[in-house]
């Protein structure tokens, strides 16, 4: 299954809200339906420990060996209670994601709210998507983060998933777990959610950024010394124009700076798909233009971008970033 | 919100605690080096956790080997201390020292459960020496504490201290205990063994045995053990007929009596007239087979024998506490004697005993009918200076002679074996009968005590006239011994030494023993005596007709599952959040709130959002931080009177000026 395309509506403002959206349609709540209990291995210990001492009580017609058996057989149904008990009744209040670049963590922050009397004890909160294939083979548990959700509370837990590659990354499927209080049993239950994390391009690729692709109005015409609106000094870095260095200043004080100009005219640049065509593989030229936005973004320039199909004017800013960024995220040809 | 990883050291010393704690009781039972060798096991490992010594982990390879090493040295020893006898001893021995090298390597969460559960499995080792009341509650207090380690360690919150976890912990064995009851009673008991009961499983026992030495009551004279307790039906008898009788001693050396096979025959039927007696008999295990009733007893039980000298014989040894049923008339005549036993009712060993020989020829002189010459015997008992004690002076030489003549002071075997030793002089078969005479009543519950302090020895013997009659010389020395009972007959020294008897100190301590052994007898009734055969009467009796093991386990699984219902409804009762008239006040300003622009998120606790809305309207602050303070102080901190505060606060704001 293709995750990119199924892409809920209301992804796109949840993560351009940059707050949690109150409007957000999930909130489930565990009832007795989807709450799972079984022994854990430590409770198929206990267990046959406990027929172990059945047998010696009747050979033996040892009455307090009745007795403890009994005891011991009770605490486990008991516990059975308990632990349903762990995790029926909370309620998840959805999760959202600021967009990470492919390869780091996606970091989910989960809402979940507590509305019993009693304090929920090392819930453990995994990503577990639905797995294909034969059960045998679905074994793969991703490691849980515990969290304690105190009575009437609500609890703000952060998944991190692997982001492989652009696009949308969907949290699908949590698992919540508890073994509490004995750990000879486990609860688990599972919420899914359509929540999503923008995945962009891992920003990579040695191209300087396309001079040519700057407005003949710009740096071409080499006229930038003539301007009135000389905004500061900022440190040099690779691929800066020459002819933007302070080099009275170099002599100084033995730095390299850049002036830095406020002119939108005079720092266009358009970065089109085409700057890339040095490069074979798709991703490859997406990855460029996206370390050529990133880039763009850090000289202060005011970049547009130009993909077969989509044309983003120049502009700046953490907003038209994001919309640039979220064009080669979700790119297709 | 952190991943717990392995065992810290708190868990590692709650380990170490469930471990001794369990092992407490087995304290004396043990050698010596095995004490100190847990003990120092454990040292080690408190001292690893502190940092004090180096662990055999990983990193020290040479411990490890060390560890090895100790393992096989504890199997060696543990073989020699037992002598190659791996019966319950060793095998707890061995349990525990493994439990001891265990601990060392208490370090993934599988061992810390292995440990544990261990723990739980110590507390049944200790039922094999003892099950009293005494040792349930500790049962109680050990499943309990280590309930709380598997609690603590099951929980990542450090507000959930060790003591919280003791709390739930107890809750949760609290709630598991009536599922006990039900299951002890209801689950279908099969009789055992599976297997066979190991070799040493009976320790020493207080109690009568096959032989009469003088000395060995005496001994049981001082012993405030029970023997058995009885239950009537009605009426009991009268003190002076209580006569419990047991073995029966037919040949002597002169010194010491015992029973020999004369008298093993079936018995023949008893000639009985006056009350029934029916009663119930619950008997302290004591290793040999006979049981005890009152002479003479007239209906049994199908598989108890009854011997031609009229002891009781249960199947096997009593090695458990057994309940028996017995119906037993006070008149009576036992049949004639045969010629076997009349000869061994007469012989005596030759050359000893010349002086009371030469007695026994006086007093047959002096009168030719065989009652004369008992009557004269009992008056010498009675005229000469004879004292009942405890602590008679010691016997040496011809120990007949030497009571008779010398010392005149004994205890009953010494009287009853005189006596015999008279009769068989003088030409009268006679035979010695041991048993316990009288027993206390339990005014706290309605039953007798009979303890081993209650052993008493008589005589029988055979008069032509009246077959077997019951002589008891005892009562010619101290006649209050069979009235009254041993108590009265001794001056009065077991009770708390401090205590005047018959103060009113003494008779509240002895009320309090007497509530104390009421409990110990309920427990035996239903606890200890709770076995395959009472359970089928006791299923009878409710009125279960027909029932077999299929209805008896439908019956226990509905009873669990009522009782789990009950208690799914305590424990998953939840607080409905639409009933706390503060939570419906809050979301009323929310709603307010909401109207002027300013939504809640789900995220957002009251006071982040009260923050925000201040932020943007500073003219609402005052009253949306008392709203919210009001509510966080019900809902947080328990103010629960401001609940009317609020909802007035809330009915009176508006967000629209």
């Amino acid at each position: 299954m293709n995750a990119d395309t199924a892409v809920p509506p209301h992804a796109d403002t949840l993560i351009s809200a940059g707050v949690p959206s109150a409007a957000l349609p999930v909130r489930q709540s565990l009832d007795r339906r989807r709450v799972y209990i079984f022994l854990t291995r430590h409770g198929f210990m206990l267990g046959s420990m406990v027929f172990v001492i059945l047998l010696g009580s009747i050979n033996y017609d040892n009455a307090l060996g009745y007795l403890l058996t009994f005891l011991l057989f009770g605490l486990l149904l008991v516990t059975m209670l308990h632990t349903y008990r762990n995790l029926a009744g909370i309620a998840y209040l959805g999760a959202e994601a600021k967009p990470v670049f492919a390869g780091e963590p996606a970091a989910f922050v989960l809402g979940f709210d507590n509305r019993g009397k009693a304090p929920r004890h090392s819930v453990g909160i995994a990503y577990s998507p639905p797995r294909a294939g034969r059960w045998w083979r679905r074994r793969r548990t991703h490691r849980a983060v515990l969290a304690n959700i105190g009575a009437d509370r609500l609890a703000r837990v952060t998944l991190h998933l692997p982001s492989t590659r652009r696009g949308w990354l969907p949290l699908r499927r949590i698992r919540l777990t508890s073994t509490f209080p004995l750990g000879i049993l486990r609860a688990w239950a599972y919420f899914t959610d359509p929540a999503v994390c923008l995945v962009y391009p891992r920003p990579q690729g040695s191209l300087p950024l396309p001079v040519d692709g700057l407005a003949a109005s710009s740096v071409m015409g080499g006229v930038h010394h003539g301007h009135d609106d000389f905004a500061g000094f900022r440190p040099y870095h690779a691929g800066d124009p020459i002819r933007a260095i302070a080099w009275k200043n170099l002599a100084r004080a033995d730095v390299l700076l850049v002036k830095r100009f406020t002119s939108g005219a005079a720092e266009r640049i358009v970065l089109a798909w085409a700057h890339s065509a040095a490069l074979a593989d798709p991703e490859a030229r997406l990855s460029q233009l996206t370390a050529w936005i990133l880039e763009a973004e850090r000289l202060g320039l005011h970049y547009g971008l130009d993909l077969p199909g989509t044309q983003i004017p120049p502009a700046t800013g953490a907003a038209h970033r994001h919309l640039c960024l979220k064009a080669l995220a979700l790119f297709t040809r | 919100m952190t991943l717990r990883t392995g065992i810290d050291r708190s868990h590692v010393l709650w380990a170490v605690l469930c471990l001794s704690l369990a092992l407490i009781p087995h304290a004396g039972r043990f050698s010596l080096w095995l004490l100190v060798c847990f003990g120092a096991l454990a040292a080690w490992r408190v001292a690893g956790e502190y940092a004090l010594l180096p662990l055999p982990d990983r990193r020290h390879a040479a411990l490890w080997v060390v560890k090895q090493l100790l393992a096989v040295a504890a199997f060696i020893a543990i073989y020699i201390t037992y002598q190659g006898q791996l019966g319950r001893d060793a095998g707890i021995a061995l349990l525990t020292a493994l439990l001891g090298l265990k601990m060392l390597e208490l370090q993934h969460e599988r061992d810390y459960y292995v440990v544990m559960f261990l723990a739980y499995f110590l507390v049944v080792t200790n039922f094999f020496y003892s099950q009293t009341i005494t040792t349930a509650l500790f049962m109680l207090v050990i499943v309990v504490t280590v309930t709380a380690g598997l609690v603590r360690f099951n929980t990542s919150n450090p507000a959930l201290g060790i003591r919280a976890c003791m709390v739930l912990a107890t809750r949760y064995v609290a709630q598991a205990l009536p599922l006990m009851v039900v299951a002890f009673f209801l689950f279908p008991r099969i009789p055992g063994p599976l297997w066979g009961l190991p070799q040493d499983s009976g320790g020493a026992v207080t109690g009568l045995s096959e032989e009469m030495t003088i000395g060995h009551i005496t001994e049981l004279g001082v012993s405030d053990e029970i023997a058995f307790r009885v239950a009537f039906e009605g009426e009991p008898p009268p003190a002076r007929q209580l006569y419990w009788r047991g073995p029966v001693m037919w040949h002597t050396d002169g010194r010491s009596w015992h029973g020999g096979d004369i008298g093993d025959a079936a018995a023949r039927p008893v000639t009985a007239g006056g009350r029934t007696y029916r009663y119930t008999v619950t008997l302290e295990p004591h290793e040999r087979r006979w049981m005890f009733g009152i002479e003479a007893v007239t209906r049994l039980d199908e598989d108890v024998r009854q011997t031609s000298d009229y002891r009781l014989l249960a199947p096997r040894p009593v090695k458990r506490r057994l309940r028996y049923t017995l119906e037993s008339r006070v008149e009576y005549r036992l049949p004639d004697i045969t010629p076997e036993e009349r000869a061994a009712a007469l012989a005596l060993p030759p050359g000893a005993h010349p002086r009371t020989h030469e007695l026994a020829a006086a007093l047959r002189a002096r009168t030719p009918a065989d009652e004369g010459v008992i009557t004269q015997t009992l008056r010498y008992f009675n005229e000469q200076a004879f004292v009942y004690t405890l602590t008679p002076q010691p016997l040496r030489g011809d120990s007949v002679d030497e009571f008779l003549f010398n010392t005149r002071e004994g205890f009953c075997e010494h009287y009853a074996a005189a006596f015999v030793t008279l009769m068989r002089a003088a030409g009268i078969p006679a035979r010695v009968v041991t048993g316990y005479q009288g027993g206390e009543f339990n005014s706290v519950s309605d039953y007798m005590i009979v303890r081993q302090r209650d052993a008493h020895a008589w005589a029988e013997v055979f008069l032509a006239e009246r077959g077997w009659v019951r002589i008891d010389p005892t009562a010619a020395v101290a006649p209050e011994r069979v009235s009254l009972g041993i108590n009265e007959a001794l001056p009065q020294q077991r009770l708390l030494p401090m205590l005047d008897a018959g103060s009113a100190a003494a008779n509240a301590w002895r009320q309090v023993a007497n509530a104390w052994d009421a409990l110990n007898y309920g427990w035996s009734q239903w606890v200890l005596g709770y076995t395959p055969k009472r359970q089928r009467q006791l299923l009878d009796d409710a009125g279960l007709e027909d029932w077999d093991y299929g209805t008896l386990v439908i019956t226990l699984t509905l009873a669990l599952a009522a009782l789990m219902l009950g208690l799914a409804f305590l424990v998953l009762r939840q607080r409905s959040e639409r009933g706390d008239p503060a939570v419906i006040a809050y979301r009323q300003f929310c709603r307010k709130l909401a109207r002027a622009g300013f939504e809640r998120l789900p995220f957002e606790g009251p006071n982040d959002f009260a923050r925000r809305v201040c932020r943007e309207r500073s003219d609402l602050a005052a009253d949306v931080l008392l709203i919210t303070d009001t509510y966080t102080a019900i809902r947080y901190a328990g103010a629960k009177l401001s609940r009317t505060r609020l909802s007035e606060l809330v009915a009176e704001f508006t967000a629209n000026r």
